[in-house]
């Protein structure tokens, strides 16, 4: 992609949550491809380092960024590093997600504070220490949260995780109306059914598949790399008019029925 | 009047005031990319993490005589080589540039010969056509004619063997490990000339730089010198000053080769430019004979071991590790490659396009058929050197490819962080520099 067009990330260095393999290495992928310098985040040590090698072997430029988003102490360390690394950061994907799929009344206080922690309070956090850092050096920045169809719509057993990305769909908006006028764009996409390792036991299941080419549009599951583009859009020039906005990417399952 | 002492009073060159990833800029704003004026910038000239690393380090220490100390810095820089070396490789001696790297190693080698209780040995056996550094001892062990010629009565005695130089000295019956083989007896030739209990060391460039443009051994040339030196109690020092430190696409260069030094050096990468670092890298052997003998080699500058320099090489061997730029050298090395022999594969002048990684010599013949070079006389490279920068590009052309008088080619060692999109940036000022030059 040349450095003219409106889906460029030239020059523009990004942290992706949680981007050491699935979908989050799938956006990191393309956005390096795009010309973003991106800072790879995870967990292990390991995966990080390999999904850094993948991406440098491929021509593109990344930094290894090890932490968990949901421990307070490693985010503060891992931004002190991401400030000595760049300096600057044009664009923060919030990727991480976690899901604790059981009945409403098995949850305990524990875990669903867990899940928020990780869902909602690192995104918080993180937008938070990112916009500053963009504010400081009058980026024109921008943030996008890695929602779901669950943050619109709900099913029975998942609970924490609906309410979850509920409260990341209002935070996208309450954002970009606060960090609007500082020049930072917020928005989400909403992933439906993607084919992701989380998913393998249905991907498996023909019955599920039969399933989704009655509830989809295009009548199928998501592939992995269906969804970063969205990402890259909302991330690129080409959307700098665009703010608060959630962007369901499901293959149009929201829409039909 | 500049009351600097210039590389040539010939010549007036632009001021650089500032860098910006690829590029250099100068005091009028002409950008230039910096395709390896020496193979340097590995990290580009804007790396905030090493910039960084080296402030926090001043902040804290600036010197501190290793007569005395050590330091962190250097602690951890060795710590990190080490772990990354090639194996056998115990000990860093960390010194301020390549050409002290390798006068060390002559030092060393000579040294532990001597604390072995083998003093006879003194014979050092190099390369035709390499380049080992501009001290005495180094341009002794270097092997280019033009380099050496005004200095020959102060040199020390130093036999040169031939490259292992396929494009001009590979017979066109012969298979390139056939070549390998017949250019690796050379060595054992001439230790048993010399007397095979008094030979100390062979010194040789993995990839040939800066004489011979990005010239790698045929597969099997360093085993089979591994051997030989293994036979007959000779060490091995590699000289990876410019192609080492990922330049290759491998943190160490010999690993491409399958062996490991006795004693290995290493420099420009490993600070990238941001300071002034050098290394002589050695064996567990080696140092346990001179710390169980006298203890102390009997060497040392005043700024070894400096802790700045140190704290760049650290933050600069972390980001070539942790950034994955070894593989990226690979991928942007052959895309590179790639582009060159499109844009010049049939070009009539162009006779080779060779290299590792983002290493890479293109030759300038004459004659493509013959592979006869130009006529020292037309000075091509230095023509090529100037047209070159005119362009905007910074390369490092040289003459005497050949036999230190004869040849020229064009070396290429652009920085690890260079993209698909800057490639043009090398290739036209290149075109161009051709079509003006010849």
């Amino acid at each position: 992609m040349s450095d003219t067009s409106p889906f460029s990330l030239a020059g523009q260095d990004a942290l992706i949550t949680g981007s050491s393999s699935g979908l989050g290495f799938e956006v990191a992928q393309l956005f390096a491809r795009s010309g973003a310098r991106v800072f790879i985040n995870g967990r292990s040590e390991d995966r990080v380092r390999g999904a850094v090698e993948k991406i440098a072997s491929a021509g593109g430029i990344a930094f290894p960024l090890v932490f968990d988003v949901s421990d307070t102490r490693q985010m503060a360390d891992a931004f002190e590093r991401l400030k000595n690394v760049i300096g600057k950061l044009d664009i923060l994907v919030n990727n991480v997600g976690m899901r604790d799929r059981r009945a409403f009344a098995e949850f305990d206080a524990e875990s669903v504070r867990r899940l928020l922690d990780a869902d909602l309070v690192a995104p918080f956090l993180l937008a938070q220490k990112v916009s500053e850092l963009m504010i400081a050096h009058q980026t024109r920045g921008r943030i996008v949260n890695i929602s779901s169809i669950a943050g619109l719509i709900a099913q029975s057993g998942d609970a924490a995780y609906t309410m979850a990305k509920s409260g990341l769909n209002g935070l996208t908006r309450a954002l970009a109306a606060e960090l609007g006028p500082k020049g930072i764009n917020v928005n989400a996409v909403a992933p439906g059914f993607f084919k992701t390792d989380p998913n393998r036991d249905a991907v498996a299941d023909p019955e599920v598949a039969a399933w989704l080419a009655r509830r989809t549009s295009v009548g199928r599951w998501g592939e992995p790399h269906e969804l970063a583009p969205a990402v890259l859009f909302l991330a690129s020039p080409a959307a700098s008019y665009i703010s608060g906005q959630i962007l369901a990417v499901d293959g149009g399952y929201l829409a039909h029925y | 009047m500049s009351h600097v002492f210039p590389r040539h009073s010939k010549l007036n060159p632009p001021t650089a005031v500032s860098g910006e990833g690829c590029y250099l800029i100068d005091a009028s704003g002409k950008r230039y990319f910096d395709s390896g004026d020496a193979a340097v910038s590995c990290l580009g000239h804007s790396d905030v993490e090493v910039t960084k690393a080296i402030k926090a380090q001043l902040d804290k220490l600036a010197f501190a005589h290793t007569g005395f100390f050590t330091s962190e810095p250097a602690e951890e820089l060795a710590d990190l080589l080490v772990a990354n070396a090639p194996e056998g490789i115990e000990r860093v001696y960390f010194v301020s540039g390549g050409s002290e790297a390798t006068e060390a190693a002559i030092k060393l080698a000579r040294q532990y010969h001597v604390e072995k209780g083998e003093p006879q040995r003194r014979h050092l056996i190099a390369r035709k056509q390499s380049y080992h550094g501009n001290t005495i001892g180094a341009l002794s062990a270097g092997g280019n004619e033009w380099r050496r010629q005004q200095f020959a009565p102060l040199l020390i005695e130093v036999s040169h063997i031939s490259p292992c130089y396929e494009y001009v000295l590979r017979g066109e019956a012969e298979s390139a490990e056939a070549y390998g083989l017949r250019a690796a007896q050379e060595l054992e030739d001439e230790i048993l000339r010399l007397g095979p209990d008094t030979v100390m060391a062979f010194m040789a460039e993995p990839v040939v730089g800066a004489t011979l443009g990005a010239v790698p051994a045929v597969e099997g040339y360093f085993k089979r010198i591994r051997e030989i030196c293994d036979q007959y109690g000779v060490l091995l020092i590699l000289d990876e000053v410019m192609c080492g430190m990922g330049r290759t696409g491998y943190l160490f260069a010999c690993e491409a080769d399958g062996v490991s030094p006795d004693i290995l050096c290493i420099a420009k990468g490993l600070g990238a430019g941001y300071q002034p670092i050098g290394a002589m890298l050695c064996s567990g052997e080696i140092y346990d004979t001179i710390a169980n003998g006298t203890g102390f080699f009997q060497h040392g500058h005043t700024y070894i071991g400096h802790p700045v320099a140190t704290a760049a090489g650290l933050a600069v061997v972390r980001a070539l590790l942790d950034r994955g730029l070894m593989s990226r050298v690979t991928t942007m090395g052959e895309k590179l490659r790639s582009a060159l022999v499109s844009a010049f594969g049939q070009h009539p002048n162009i006779g080779d396009i060779r290299g590792r990684g983002l290493f890479i010599g293109l030759e300038i013949v004459a004659n493509r058929e013959t592979k006869a070079p130009f006529d020292p006389s037309l000075g091509i490279a230095g023509k090529m050197k100037k047209a070159a920068f005119a362009e905007g590009l910074v390369c490092y052309p040289m003459s005497g490819t050949r036999d230190g008088k004869n040849g020229d080619h064009v070396l290429l060692a652009p920085p690890f962080i260079m993209t698909e999109e800057q490639i043009p940036d090398i290739v036209e000022p290149l075109r161009k520099a051709l079509s003006k030059v010849l």
